[in-house]
Order: C-alpha cells, then sequence, then structure tokens
C-alpha cells in the first residue's frame, strides 16, 4: 500500500536522475558551463523562472492555465520603472509592479472562476491586454532606471550570494508551506481532482480561484521585477513567450493539465532541466534562433509527452476504480 | 424590456459595426474613400486567415499558429519566387501550408494535446524556424507578374476581395453543403456521438487543420506580394486577430455552431475598429490591449446569450 | 466498541428508540423544467431504523434523497428534523444538521489520502494563524473511524489504490466524520460483490444499533428483508405505500412499484429465428476476457449483470469504440480482428449507448441532422447534401418512430428524455441496421415511452433485424429477450433462454 508514495518519489528521483546526465554531459560538452561564475548565474535564471513556475504550478494543480504571466512579467517592470523615472520612491514603485500583477491575476481570476469563461482563451486574452497595456505605457520604448536599488535587486550579492537567490528561498519556502500545509493548499488540491466533489464538500471554489490567480499574478511580477533589475530597465517585451517556458517547467516537473497531482518540487526540478538545457544550448554556441526552436521542440516533446503518459495512466486508473 | 435585450443581443454585430463607422466616419474627411479601403484592401487579408481560424474553432479547437505558418511557407516559398519559379513557389508554399497544418491536426487527433497548447507550442516551433532559415534577412523586389496577384484589380475591384470572396463561397459550400462539412459541425458540437456514429473524426479534425493551414499561407502570400518583401516577422498578430475576429463574429469556443459567414462580421468589425483607432490616432501600440479586450467581450456577450435564451426557455 | 465510535467523534444518543421520528417530510415537491417529479411526499424516518425506499428507475428516489441532502432545492413543502422545521438549501447546511449522503457515484479525489478524503473541506486545524492543518489529528481520527469500520488501510493511502468495496467504506467513514445522525445510501451494493454486500450490512447494523437511522436505496428486492426495517414504495413521484417489513411479501412490493402487471407491457411474437449474424469467440478487452455469445436475426438477446460488470465495455468493444484485446468478432460469417466504429456502421451495426446526452444524440443540432447523421455517406454519394432529400429522410422516420415534434428542425435538446431515445434509435433504423445494440433503452424514460420502445424493438426483430440488449432492469430483460446471458466480473457466467429465465436465477448468476 507504499506503491504510490513510492511511485511519486520514483517519478522526481527519475527527473531528478535526467536533470544531472545534462549537467554532467553540459559540463563536459559546453565549455565555460561547469564554473562558479556561470553556475550561479544559471542558478538566478533557474529560480526567476521558478518563482513565476510555482504561481503557475498552483493555477494548473487547480486544472486550468495562466497564459498572462510572461506579458505580466513585462507589463511589472515596465510600471517600476516608469514610476521609478517620474521620481517616485522605490518602495511604491516596487508595489506598483506588484499591484500591476496582481491586477491581472484578479482579472483572470474573475473571468476563469466567476464568469466561468473558458480558462485557455480567458487568459490568452488578458496575456495581449497585459502585453498592449505594457507596450502602451511605455511607448514601445526601453524604459532605463538608474535606481541603485532596482539593480541591486537584480544583480546584487549578499554573502556571495546573488539577492535573487536568497529572495526567492524564501519566497519558495513559502509556496511550499502554503500549499502542502494549509487549508488553502488542500482547497486548491480538492477543486483540482475534482471541482465538483470540493463543491459538495462546501468549498467555496470562485474565492480559491480568485486568490490563486493573484498569487499567480504577483509572483510573475516578482519575476519582471527580477528582470528589470538585471538590466535595470523595464522593457515590454521582457517576457514575450515566457509563459511557454513556465508551462514547460510545472509540466516537466510532473503536474498534469487535469490538476489535483503534482506539486513544487517537482516544478523546482522541472526549472532546474531547463535551466540548465537554456544556458547550456548557448554555451554550446547556438545562435539565438536556434535555440529559440530547440527549446521550443523540446518543450513540446514534454508536453507530447506528459498528455501520453497521463493519457495511459488515466486509462490504467479507469480500470482500477471501475468508473 | 425583455424585448430590448433580445434584440441588443441578436443583432450586436451588426450595431457594433454601424457605432464603430459613425465614429470613425465622423472623424476622416473622406468617409467613402476610408470605407472602400477598409473592404478592398484590409479585410480580405485578415478574412482569409480569419477563415482558418474559425474552421479550428468550429471543431471545437483553434489555431494560433496561423502566423507563424503563414511566415515559413511563404519565406521558404520566396526563395523559389524571386527565381521567377512563381507557381511552384505558390504551390510549395501551400503544400507547405498544409503539411504544418498535418502537423497540428496529428498533435491534436493522435498525441491527444490540448489544441490551444499544441497549436501555440507549434507557433513557437515554426517561427524559431523561420528565424533560422532567414537568419535576419528579407526576400523582396519580386517580379510584378507576381505582384500582379496582390496589386492588380479588375472592373475596378482589387483581386483580394475576388480572391477573398471566391474562397469564402467554396468554404461555404464545403461547410454547409456537404457530407464533409455536416461531420466537421457534428464533431465541433459532440465528438464522441460523432465517433459512435461511425464518422472518423480524427480525419475530419486533420483536414481542418490542413485547410486552415493553407489558408494561413495563402493570406501570407498575398501580403508578400502587397509588401513585396518576405520577412521572419510575417503574421506575428494573426492568431491573436483571427481569434478575435472569430469570437465577435459569433462562432462559439464550444464547437459546432456559427461559420465563416459570421467571421465576415467579425472581420469587419475587426478592421473597422483598427481603423476607427487609427483615424483617432490612437497608438498602434494599444492593438494588442484592443484584440485582448475584444476576445473577452465577445466570450462574456456569447455567454449572455446562452444565458438569455435559457432564461426565455424556462 | 462504543469507546472506539466516541473517539472517532461519533455521538450517539445511547440506546435505539424506535418510535422517536427523526426526520419528517412533509408535501414535498419537485419539477424539472415543467416536469414534476415529485409530487406530495410524505414520510417519516425515525430514530435508530433502517428505512429502505424502492422504486423503478425514474420513480423519483435520487432526486427526493438529493433534496434532502441539499444538492437539490425543492419546489414546495417542509422538512423537520428532530421535531425542528430545517431549511436545508445546500450541501454544508444538510450535512451540519446531521444529514449524510453516499451518492451512488462516489465523491472522492482519487490522488489525495483516506485521511484527506474523510476530512475534506473541514479539515482540523492548528491554529486559526494561516490556517495550517493537522496532518496528524486527521491520521489518528481517520484510523480510528477505519478501525470501527473494521478496515486495515492505513490513512495515508491514496484513494487511487483502493478496491471498490474500500472506497465505498471511505464514503461511509466520511459520512461517520459528520456525527450523520442520519445516513443516506444510494444502492450502495450496486457495485459490491456477496462477501462485501454482507460486510457492508454488517455495518449498517452496527450503526443502527447506536441510534443512526439509515435510508436505503435499493433495487435488490431480496436484501431488503435482510436489513429493512421499514418500507417506503415510491412510483411516478408519488409515494404508494408504506410497509412494515414483516407483513411485506416481495410479490407485493413489485405490484407496487410497478402498479400493473408486469405481462402487459412487453407484446412479443416469438419466431423461428434467422441465421447467426454476430458471433464473439473468446473475446477479451479492458473489463472482460473470453466472451462467447451470438446472435441471430429476428432474435433479442440480453446481456444482464450488475454495473460495472463488463457489460457496456463488451457492447462498446463489438461497435469498434473500445480495441479488442483478445479472440475476434464474427459478422455476418466474417471473421474481424479489429474493429473501428467507422467499419461497425459500415457493416449496419448500430450502437444505442447508456448516456444519450453525451453519446448518443447531439443535443445541440436539430432532430433531423441526428436522424441522418449516419445515413449521410450513404444517401448522399456524390457527398453534396441536398436539403429536401433531408427533409423528407428526416420527416420519414421522425413519423415511423413517432417522435413528437413541432418540426424536424427542433433541437434535440428540447424534447423529452423518451422523444431523445427515439430520435438516437431512429438514426440506427434511418442507416437501416441489421445489428442494434441497445445499452439501457429505458433509464430515465417516462412509462409511456418506455412501452413505445418496447413495441419498435419488437417491430425491429419482425423485420429480421438483431437486437443486442443491455438492462439492469430484469423485469424488461426477462420480458423483451429470447435469450438472455449474464455477465459477472467481466464473464460470461450463464444463458438462460425465455422459459426459464427467471428473476431469482439471473440474480444467483450475476451476483
Amino acid at each position: 500500500m507504499k506503491s504510490n508514495k513510492y511511485s511519486r518519489y520514483r517519478e522526481i528521483t527519475g527527473l531528478l536522475a535526467g536533470v544531472a546526465v545534462l549537467f554532467v554531459f553540459m559540463s563536459f560538452a559546453a565549455e565555460g558551463f561547469f564554473g562558479w561564475y556561470n553556475l550561479h548565474n544559471v542558478l538566478k535564471d533557474l529560480l526567476i523562472l521558478m518563482v513565476v513556475a510555482s504561481g503557475m504550478t498552483l493555477v494548473i494543480l487547480l486544472g486550468k492555465i495562466d497564459m498572462s504571466a510572461g506579458s505580466v512579467m513585462s507589463l511589472a517592470s515596465i510600471v517600476t520603472t516608469l514610476l521609478l523615472s517620474y521620481g517616485i520612491n522605490i518602495v511604491f514603485a516596487l508595489l506598483g509592479g506588484l499591484l500591476a500583477g496582481a491586477i491581472i491575476g484578479l482579472l483572470n481570476g474573475y473571468l476563469v472562476g466567476v464568469l466561468n469563461l473558458n480558462h485557455f482563451v480567458a487568459t490568452f486574452a488578458t496575456m495581449s491586454i497585459a502585453k498592449g497595456l505594457a507596450l502602451v505605457a511605455c511607448n514601445g520604448d526601453i524604459i532605463s532606471s538608474d535606481s541603485d536599488v532596482l539593480l541591486f535587486i537584480g544583480t546584487g550579492k549578499i554573502f556571495g550570494l546573488f539577492f535573487i537567490v536568497w529572495f526567492s528561498a524564501i519566497l519558495l519556502i513559502i509556496m511550499f508551506f502554503l500549499s502542502t500545509k494549509t487549508k488553502f493548499g488542500y482547497k486548491i488540491y480538492s477543486i483540482g481532482g475534482s471541482e465538483q466533489v470540493a463543491r459538495l464538500s462546501g468549498i467555496k471554489t470562485a474565492n480559491v480561484y480568485l486568490v490563486t490567480y493573484v498569487i499567480a499574478g504577483v509572483l510573475a511580477a516578482v519575476g519582471g521585477i527580477f528582470m528589470a533589475g538585471k538590466a535595470n530597465s523595464g522593457n515590454a517585451t521582457i517576457g514575450d513567450g515566457y509563459e511557454f517556458s513556465v508551462i514547460a517547467t510545472v509540466l516537466i516537473g510532473g503536474t498534469p493539465f487535469e490538476g489535483g497531482k503534482g506539486g513544487l518540487l517537482g516544478t523546482l526540478i522541472g526549472a532546474m532541466f531547463l535551466a540548465i538545457l537554456k544556458n547550456g544550448l548557448s554555451m554550446l554556441g547556438f545562435t539565438p534562433a536556434w535555440q529559440y526552436a530547440l527549446i521550443g521542440l523540446a518543450i513540446l516533446i514534454a508536453i507530447v509527452g506528459d498528455v501520453s503518459i497521463n493519457e495511459r495512466r488515466k486509462a490504467e486508473e479507469k480500470r482500477r476504480v471501475g468508473l | 424590456m425583455k424585448r430590448i435585450v433580445g434584440f441588443a443581443l441578436n443583432y450586436y454585430k451588426i450595431i457594433l459595426l454601424l457605432a464603430i463607422l459613425a465614429v470613425s466616419s465622423s472623424v476622416t474627411q473622406d468617409p467613402l474613400q476610408n470605407i472602400k479601403n477598409m473592404i478592398m484592401i484590409q479585410a480580405p487579408f485578415v478574412m482569409i486567415y480569419s477563415f482558418g481560424m474559425t474552421l479550428a474553432v468550429i471543431t471545437g479547437g483553434l489555431d494560433l499558429s496561423l502566423g507563424s505558418i503563414a511566415a515559413f511557407s511563404t519565406c521558404a516559398a520566396a526563395f523559389l519566387i524571386i527565381k521567377d519559379q512563381i507557381f511552384i513557389g505558390i504551390a510549395a508554399c501551400l503544400l507547405i501550408g498544409a503539411g504544418l497544418g498535418l502537423l497540428n491536426g496529428l498533435l491534436i487527433t493522435k498525441a491527444k494535446v490540448n489544441p490551444f497548447i499544441a497549436t501555440y507550442g507549434m507557433d513557437w516551433v515554426i517561427r524559431g524556424a523561420v528565424y533560422i532559415m532567414m537568419g535576419g534577412a528579407m526576400i523582396y523586389h519580386f517580379s510584378s507578374d507576381f505582384k500582379i496577384i496582390a496589386d492588380g484589380s479588375f472592373l475596378g475591384i482589387s483581386n483580394l476581395v475576388y480572391i477573398a470572396l471566391a474562397i469564402l463561397a467554396i468554404l461555404m459550400f464545403v461547410f454547409q453543403k456537404t457530407v464533409f462539412g455536416r461531420n466537421v459541425y457534428s464533431t465541433g458540437a459532440n465528438i464522441k456521438v460523432s465517433r459512435l456514429t461511425g464518422v472518423n473524426t480524427d480525419l475530419v479534425i486533420v483536414v481542418v487543420y490542413m485547410i486552415s493551414g493553407v489558408l494561413a499561407s495563402t493570406s501570407g502570400l498575398l501580403y508578400v506580394a502587397r509588401l513585396d518583401c518576405a520577412e521572419a516577422f510575417l503574421g506575428k498578430n494573426f492568431g491573436l486577430q483571427a481569434l478575435a475576429a472569430t469570437l465577435i463574429g459569433g462562432t462559439s469556443l464550444q464547437g459546432g455552431k456559427g461559420g465563416v459567414g459570421n467571421t465576415v462580421i467579425g472581420v469587419l468589425i475587426m478592421v473597422f475598429l483598427m481603423n476607427c483607432l487609427n483615424v483617432l490616432k490612437v497608438s498602434t501600440l494599444w492593438q494588442d490591449a484592443v484584440f485582448g479586450l475584444v476576445i473577452v467581450v465577445s466570450a462574456l456577450l456569447e455567454m449572455a446569450k446562452q444565458r438569455y435564451a435559457n432564461y426565455l426557455q424556462l | 466498541m462504543l469507546v472506539s465510535a466516541r473517539h472517532a467523534g461519533l455521538e450517539f444518543r445511547g440506546i435505539r428508540i424506535l418510535t422517536d421520528t427523526i426526520l419528517e417530510i412533509r408535501n414535498i415537491c419537485k419539477s424539472f423544467s415543467g416536469v414534476p417529479v415529485l409530487e406530495d411526499i410524505n414520510m417519516s424516518i425515525k430514530k435508530g431504523e433502517v428505512h429502505v425506499i424502492v422504486g423503478e428507475n425514474g420513480a423519483g428516489k435520487s432526486t427526493l434523497m438529493k433534496i434532502i441532502s441539499g444538492v437539490y432545492r425543492k419546489d414546495k413543502g417542509e422538512l423537520f428534523f428532530e421535531g425542528e422545521p430545517v431549511q436545508i438549501n445546500n450541501v454544508q447546511k444538510a450535512l451540519n444538521v446531521g444529514i449524510g449522503i453516499i451518492h451512488q457515484e462516489f465523491n472522492l479525489l482519487p490522488h489525495r489520502t483516506i485521511g484527506q478524503n474523510i476530512f475534506l473541506g473541514r479539515e482540523p486545524i492548528k491554529s486559526n494563524f494561516l490556517k495550517i492543518i493537522d496532518h496528524d489529528l486527521i491520521c489518528k481520527k481517520s484510523k480510528e473511524l477505519l478501525d470501527y469500520l473494521e478496515l486495515d488501510i492505513d490513512p495515508r493511502t491514496l484513494v487511487y489504490n483502493l478496491g471498490i468495496a474500500q472506497q465505498q467504506m471511505v464514503e461511509v467513514a466520511k459520512a461517520l466524520c459528520f456525527k450523520s445522525k442520519v445516513l443516506i445510501m444510494d444502492e450502495p451494493t450496486a457495485t459490491l460483490t456477496r462477501k462485501e454486500t454482507v460486510k457492508l450490512f454488517e455495518i449498517i447494523k452496527k450503526l443502527r444499533s447506536e441510534g443512526v437511522s439509515i435510508i436505503y436505496i435499493s433495487h435488490r428486492l431480496e436484501e431488503i428483508k435482510q436489513i429493512a426495517d421499514t418500507l417506503t414504495v415510491l412510483r411516478d413521484g408519488r409515494v404508494v405505500g408504506d410497509l412494515s417489513i414483516e407483513n411485506a411479501s416481495i410479490d407485493q412490493i413489485i405490484r407496487m412499484m410497478v402498479g400493473r402487471e408486469i405481462k402487459d407491457q412487453y407484446e412479443r411474437q416469438y419466431h423461428l429465428h434467422g441465421e447467426e449474424v454476430l458471433r464473439t469467440e473468446n473475446l477479451g478487452a479492458k473489463r472482460f476476457s473470453n466472451v462467447n455469445i451470438s446472435l441471430h436475426r429476428g432474435e433479442i438477446v440480453g446481456l444482464s449483470g450488475l454495473v460495472g460488470a463488463g457489460r457496456t465495455e463488451i457492447a462498446k468493444t463489438i461497435f469498434g469504440e473500445d480495441a479488442i484485446e483478445k479472440g475476434s468478432v464474427y459478422i455476418y460469417g466474417k471473421k474481424y480482428q479489429r474493429m473501428s466504429t467507422q467499419k461497425a456502421t459500415r457493416l449496419r451495426i448500430g450502437l444505442v449507448p447508456e448516456d444519450r446526452k453525451e453519446e448518443g444524440a447531439i443535443m445541440e443540432m436539430p432532430i433531423r441532422h441526428n436522424i441522418v447523421h449516419a445515413v449521410l455517406p450513404r444517401l448522399f454519394k456524390s457527398a453534396v447534401i441536398s436539403r429536401k432529400t433531408e427533409l423528407s429522410v428526416a420527416k420519414k422516420y421522425m413519423e415511423e418512430l413517432g417522435i413528437r415534434a413541432p418540426s424536424v428542425n427542433k433541437l434535440v435538446k428540447l424534447l423529452s428524455g423518451g422523444n431523445q431515445q427515439k430520435v438516437v434509435i431512429a438514426k440506427w433504423v434511418c442507416a437501416d441496421c441489421e445489428i442494434l445494440i441497445f445499452d439501457e433503452p429505458t433509464r430515465g424514460i417516462d412509462v409511456g415511452a418506455k412501452a413505445e420502445i418496447y413495441g419498435i424493438m419488437s417491430e425491429l426483430v419482425e423485420r429480421g433485424k438483431a437486437i443486442l440488449m443491455i438492462s439492469s432492469d430484469l423485469p424488461e430483460l426477462i420480458g423483451m429477450c429470447d435469450r438472455i446471458y449474464t455477465i459477472k466480473d467481466g464473464m460470461v457466467t450463464a444463458e438462460f433462454s425465455r422459459t426459464e429465465a427467471t428473476q431469482e436465477k439471473i440474480l444467483a448468476a450475476c451476483v
């Protein structure tokens, strides 16, 4: 009867083994990959990806999706730098960026959770709304910032590690705790498992959707601010297509589209995989165009793999449960 | 009150269209010329690829890879067309479109990937392939034999209009009058019933995505002929705009409802709307946000309409 | 035992008092889109009794239970709980009052543990700050509940790994955990084996002895005698009788349920059968194996068995929807080892599926599209649809099958259940099918339409078609079929001819 726990561990160890193989391969094949300087940067990119992906994980656990993550990143980076350029205090500028993410998240949650629109299309629409607003706000230009604080957020170090690493680590621990130990986390898993069962058990599903999408929006905004910090400037194309990497990260980490199972631990490994692959490919000397296509292909393969594995598992489940 | 709500929900498309027209006409100096421009030159492109989207939506899916299919097939064909092998080039372009559509269809039916994710992913991959193929370059200065396809006119009406109308007529016939068309609708309305009635639903879906791919490359080709330039960024907005036009035209995301006829109105609304913003001197940067808003609004309208219908039944 | 029960959070009011009414139902009415489903229901449930409710399919049993447990709202009437009037307008309210329900279909999350499922929606928390869940308490309490139900499983096991009987027990535990004073069980034994059923009955008796009232819905008349204290018979949305179990005979119950002599409905003439059109040879797939059945022209052959025994799967495999894993199918004497739905329809096989809304007809399309759906490629060889031909064909079959609708353009979703079913049948009659598979053809259909469907089936076999009929309704199966196969756990256990088939014999072979 312990087989289920065992299989989850096996799944995660399998993933870890994959990451290890990729890591070793890149270390030997790609010159300049294995070294503190590069690895430290990989860690930073990994954690930015992971912060956004942890919000997405919650959404996918609900059985939904958030296509707007990438655009929210762009929007947050623009809002923050724009506010800074108006001479507004950095704290309020950062809060403004986060608020932008929260508003888009709230809109998502309202469209999906309250109005019951198709979640793909609703978040696809908010994706272009967020992107459009970002473009309009910056007038299509890059907004540079002269804030030391923003620069520190992106590139500063504490005890030899990037600020991003410390901050993300704390954030992730909170998210992990939230998703596995609290009532809210339980509700997410229940709704993802079966919305009807959750509702029959008296869970107010609309509230959970709203809060989850807001969390996902805010975390995407955090990712966008990190990106803005890295370049010390805001850019409306910073998050273009990023949602796709994020979704792939979640899927590779073993949280399937149907929702209700999986979790953040898997997503972390998925993020490792993708970050190493991305960095390794550029170290191997692939041009950005090639990277773009290769990573897209890898993601598509991961998704097809995820779907086909799940199809088989669902068939197996049906046989057992007798539905 | 009931009648007013019912009227508004039934004819919202026309009302919307007229409202937009009224606003833009009141600002422009020569409204008739402006409308003629939109219908003759802008609408046909949008219409052709929006038809592809509409067909995919009728099957209960959607096709977000339209833009990159257009870019890939035309850029590949441009290498031939620039060497004056126009017919081979055009044939190759349409074939590539069909082939990429086939891939989409197989991903959806055989690998069982959600259509949204499948075509969005394909969009990414194909776009990457275009960047690799073009390497940042452009192909331009085509022969006039090729450019005439889009530039020429007959009886004072642009060729583009004839092409779009011909495609519309063919699609209307195929999807309203033939067994295949009926099967597309029934597959979209309920894939399980259709399969259990002996319809080869996988084949139906694959063929629809192939048609959608061909339509995407057709409009891509017309764009290239019109702009006299093939570049990797072609069609960045196709998917988004086509989805907006399809939904505002009244084709439902649930599948099995609506049609290319509806999309004609949807496209006109979109084109007039864009033009209206243009004459109002609203920055083109608003485009993305407007597309997104249109999608949300049309989805909401669709929902309101359905609730109203249910309410009337009770 | 009482000690462990108290640990598990159960508070019973001591001894069994049969005279005390706990739940009183007065004048309950309910209708769905204008069609009355329940009319003036009066009933009283006493403390610590097992109150069985029986009735045919569509009699309104499940609807009544869903009203009591807060899933549906009643149109009229009152509920009294322990003498007090109560308003139950959602599930949570019912649970708080003390009414728990175990639905026919399970309400468990397969990827969560037993403990998480038992406490779903009201997990104990360690502190109000952040609402951190007390995991250990969940485990401890669940373990106690499982012990009480004599189930030796770790509460941290995922529900996905449990068998059906164990899942049923988890449902019971879930209801107990709410301290339910009234526990509704909707056909709990439908998917259980005999041994598991005995186990469940022991639990029911134990609960009864501790003062819990149980409302028990069942089709299986033979088990009623074993556990019931009182009995209420529902028919067509009305209470037709309250009986005390001592002075009720099975025959009497059946007569009350059906309300007429059973023989009348099934008018069939039996002829000599024609040639064999369908035979399976050691057919095996996902949920059945080694199935050998045959079907001749002019014959109705029944498949009987419990829900989940594999009847529907056999039908879907023959029809090509599910893949054949072993063995083969002979159609008109020709051997097939691979089937597909396209092939099946080309071979003039038709399937009237169990779930007509999801699998039978396209609800959002008009009647005419549905009727000509299967015949399209044959009717219009040029691939171009002629509207005139389509209309005339659709009208012809609409009349022939007696579909009552204002026009062939009416959407199927606007028809009554019986007429929807007739549309599905019309689709296959229109396609001139030689072999028809009917999966629960009369489920959820009113009595009048049932008789019409029986009439259509009789006429089809008169015309030399062959029918394979799946049904859970034994009188219907015995009344209509020439032969009946019984299926149990994916195997054919027996075959009965029309003359030797009785309810008792068939049931014995099914369980």
